[in-house]
């Protein structure tokens, strides 16, 4: 990405444990190129990249984004 | 400090960690099943790196 906007970023804050943030990768084939595992509390700023262009989230979590603020729900 | 195998891979949501999509090799996953975590991939570059010295 050759315009890096300061507000490219994604706030994720776990609510519960075993949080998967999980990321995309960018071009004509979408793969998971990267996961990160979030305990309660925890938080991670992930920001979109030359590789990543879209972040996935399985669990309970706060995120914050530069559109505003939501909250992922833990699977039933 | 204790690392779980959930701190290393999270098992890919789309093959459910067979690896396999319709007999194919999982497009998500590259057929591995799991994705490595940041930690993961950093434990197991260390590791190839120093392998064989
Ligand atoms: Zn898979």
């Amino acid at each position: 990405m050759t315009n890096n906007q300061s507000n490219d970023f994604v706030v994720i804050k776990a609510v519960e444990d075993g949080v998967n943030v999980i990321g995309l990768t960018r071009g004509t084939d979408t793969r998971f190129h990267h996961s990160e595992k979030l305990d309660k509390g925890e938080v991670m700023i992930c920001q979109f990249t030359e590789h990543t262009s879209a972040i996935k989230v399985r669990g309970e979590a706060l995120i914050q984004t530069a559109n505003g603020e939501m909250k992922s729900e833990a699977k039933k | 400090m204790v690392i779980t195998t959930d701190d290393l891979e999270t098992t890919c949501p789309n093959c459910k960690g067979s690896g396999k999509e319709d007999r194919l090799p999982c497009p998500k996953c590259s057929g591995k099943g799991v994705i490595l975590t940041g930690q993961g991939n950093t434990l197991l570059h260390f590791i190839k790196k120093h392998l064989h010295e």
